[in-house]
């Protein structure tokens, strides 16, 4: 459990180091430095067992959040309250030496990351076990690679029996195989109670991991919910621009952009060109999108996006990643553009997002990006039936009889 | 009143260094266990270090320079080493203590941004660690006496007391200079100059009767003088402290500790958000 009341934190910014003396020399009657409030007013209470995510852009306030739930920076005002101890994930291996082996500095620093004496003799061989170093538990860090380094430093971090933990991308240094370990493990602490605060850019972890989201702007939390709402905003929002909610029919849209273009129609159409709502896996189709321009536009680029019910992408593309040229359009003319593909995936419900922007990313100048604009089902494929997401289409060969003597 | 918070900081501090002696501990422990890690000759260099500095001293000071001071200091053919050792050692012990605690936020600021620990302890293992070297070198300068014929005396039992004093004296103008270096990396720079200067104004090399009159009372002014003469009396005069001088020292280490602690609990957010 983690209660944040009223957090705020305030950093004083000198324009010179002797502001900060004349400042003291003046015994607090007059002010030579400025303000810059880094989070204002944050509320927030995460329940035992539950997965937070935290997302927003750099500078958000994001890393000066963390640094006060772990106490390594104190708030201005406001309090933060947990049931237990707090282990992070964010900087594994903190305090360790390169000339000591693990062990020994496992039983230095075991302390430090708090442990008590007696438990770090009694959990040494855990964490050796943990690690997988080996051999290696018993030789200098010096002769570690990257991803050992990190394996004895996650071992040690959860070894504290945390009711938090904060974990961000520092996971993602080690092998595959021991990022599936870690997050077994996260997922076990989870079930046992454990508070998780997960902060990443890694959206799509995000959405796995997480049962709620909150989003971080300019230092305030403006949104906290189910993932693929507050995920949809975070989105919008690094695209820049203005936020707007329309709905569409059933559909939340959330639609942002600076709207030099439009999109003014979109559907999904069959191999005869009717326009459909569900298909069959591995049916041909073809998305028709036609935009608006309102002003003058040189090679935009159109992209869609396709996900699915939990709103995992499925697939994405984009003109530019296609290396076509678009072309030029006037203001008040409008483009027709299509993706044409077989739906090679799996049964389920998907939606289809698009977007319209200056580069190969919407991260440059966005003209509009529609989330969820459409919705639409893929049924099993009856003469051709599978397992699972994709339709990988494999041959199947059989080798010759060999008679066992 | 205006000591309440001053008084209110020294406990803080105070309770906060009981409560995490151990990792105080594993602090001094790991700093040792690294500083001559991947050397051949390993925890010797302990040793070794203080022996060079008392056989320089003997051989420059009885043989090649026979230094002639007033008639007590010649009396033995070692008079002006022991002497020397006598101020020396502990003066080099103190400024390594000051040297080391005012950088130590910038010099552990990796390790104070990341995990979330009591910093106010990293100071007590600087000065911690040292005392244990500055213990060592007096251990090897009893060897030198009992080699050299300069008998030991019982006032030796009031070394621990005086080491724990100057610890105290160090460990408080210490956390007041790394307060500031925090915020202006100046001060250890300057710090350097100062404890030239300071050396200097001490009676390490001469004796205070040697100075005109007029200068003496500057001196005085001096608190290391205090813990100088003390270290002096027992070491080469072979007496007891003086209990006014041993107060002295006592009143001016609680009080520097006083200050110390006040500005580090006056600072701590600030501190954090600087490091």
């Amino acid at each position: 459990m983690l209660t944040i009341r009223n957090l705020n934190k305030v950093f004083a910014s000198y324009p010179r180091r002797l502001d900060r003396i004349k400042e003291w020399l003046c015994f607090g009657s007059r002010i030579f430095h400025e303000e810059i409030h880094v989070l204002k007013d944050i509320n927030l209470e995460i329940k035992a067992g539950e997965a937070f995510g935290l997302v927003g852009m750099n500078g958000a306030g994001k890393s000066t959040l963390l640094k006060l739930i772990t106490k390594t920076m104190l708030p201005t005002s406001g309090s933060i309250e947990s049931n237990g101890k707090i282990a992070a994930l964010l900087e594994l291996g903190t305090g360790f030496h390169p000339d000591l082996t693990g062990r020994e500095n496992i039983l230095l620093n075991g302390r430090l990351h708090g442990l008590e004496p007696q438990e770090i003799t009694a959990k040494i061989d855990t964490i050796k076990a943990f690690s997988e170093l080996g051999d290696y538990f018993d030789k200098p860090l010096k002769k570690y690679s990257t991803g050992m380094y990190v394996r004895l430093g996650f071992s040690l971090a959860i070894s504290v029996n945390p009711q938090v933990l904060i974990v961000d991308e520092a996971l993602s240094v080690g092998d595959a195989y021991f990022q599936q370990k870690c997050l077994r493990k996260i997922r076990d602490f989870k079930e046992a109670g454990v508070t998780i605060l997960f902060v990443s850019h890694d959206l799509a972890c995000v959405k796995i991991l997480c049962d709620r989201v909150g989003l971080l702007n300019k230092g305030s939390l403006v949104a906290v919910g189910e993932p693929k709402g507050v995920l949809d905003r975070y989105n919008a929002l690094i695209s820049g621009h203005d936020v707007r909610q329309t709905t569409k029919g059933e559909l939340k849209v959330l639609v942002s952009g600076s709207g030099k273009a439009e999109i003014a129609a979109v559907s999904l159409l069959n191999e005869e060109g009717q326009k459909v709502q569900a298909l069959e896996a591995g049916q041909f189709c073809q998305i028709a999108i036609d935009v608006l321009f309102n002003a003058p536009v040189s090679n935009p680029t159109v992209g869609i996006l396709i996900r699915d019910r939990l709103g995992y992408d499925v697939f994405g593309t984009n003109s530019s990643h296609m290396q076509h040229q678009t072309g030029d359009f006037l203001p008040n003319s409008i483009g027709h553009f299509s993706f044409r593909f077989a739906m090679d995936i799996g049964p389920g419900e998907y939606t289809l997002s698009l977007a319209i922007h200056a580069d190969a990313s919407h991260l440059a100048e966005n003209y509009q990006w529609a989330d969820s604009i459409l919705l639409f089902k893929v049924h099993p494929n009856k003469d051709y039936p599978f397992l699972g997401v994709s339709m990988l289409k494999p041959t199947f060969e059989i080798g010759p009889h060999e008679v066992k003597i | 009143m205006f000591l309440a918070q001053p008084l209110k900081a020294t406990y803080d501090v105070t309770t906060t260094v009981i409560k995490n002696f151990g990792m105080l501990l594993d602090f001094i422990r790991r700093d040792f266990r690294t500083r001559y890690v991947g050397s051949m000759l390993g925890g010797y260099w302990f040793f070794i270090h203080p022996i060079a500095l008392i056989l320089i001293y003997s051989v420059i000071f009885s043989s090649v320079m026979r230094v002639r001071f007033p008639q007590d200091l010649t009396e033995h053919a070692f008079g002006f080493t022991i002497f020397l050792c006598a101020g020396i050692l502990p003066w080099t012990a103190f400024s390594e203590m000051l040297s080391r605690t005012t950088s130590i936020f910038r010099d552990q600021a990796n390790l104070i941004k990341k995990v979330y620990f009591p910093s106010e302890i990293l100071i007590f293992v600087a000065t911690g660690s040292v005392a244990i070297t500055f213990s060592i070198s007096l251990f090897i300068l009893f060897v030198f006496f009992l080699i050299i014929g300069h008998p030991l005396s019982s006032a030796l039992f009031y070394l621990p007391l005086l080491i724990l004093l100057q610890m105290l004296f160090a460990s408080g103008l210490g956390m007041a200079l790394a307060v500031l270096n925090v915020f202006f990396s100046d001060i250890s720079q300057m710090l350097g100059i100062a404890l030239q200067v300071w050396f200097w104004g001490t009676p390490i090399v001469y004796r205070l009767a040697q100075l005109p009159e007029s200068v003496q009372f500057l001196v005085k002014l001096n608190p290391f003088f205090y813990f100088t003469s003390l270290y002096q009396d027992i070491l080469f005069s072979r007496l007891a402290p003086s209990w006014q001088n041993l107060a002295t020292c006592a009143g001016v280490s609680l009080a520097f500790f006083c200050l110390g602690a006040s500005m580090l609990e006056h600072f701590k957010i600030q501190l954090l958000d600087e490091i």
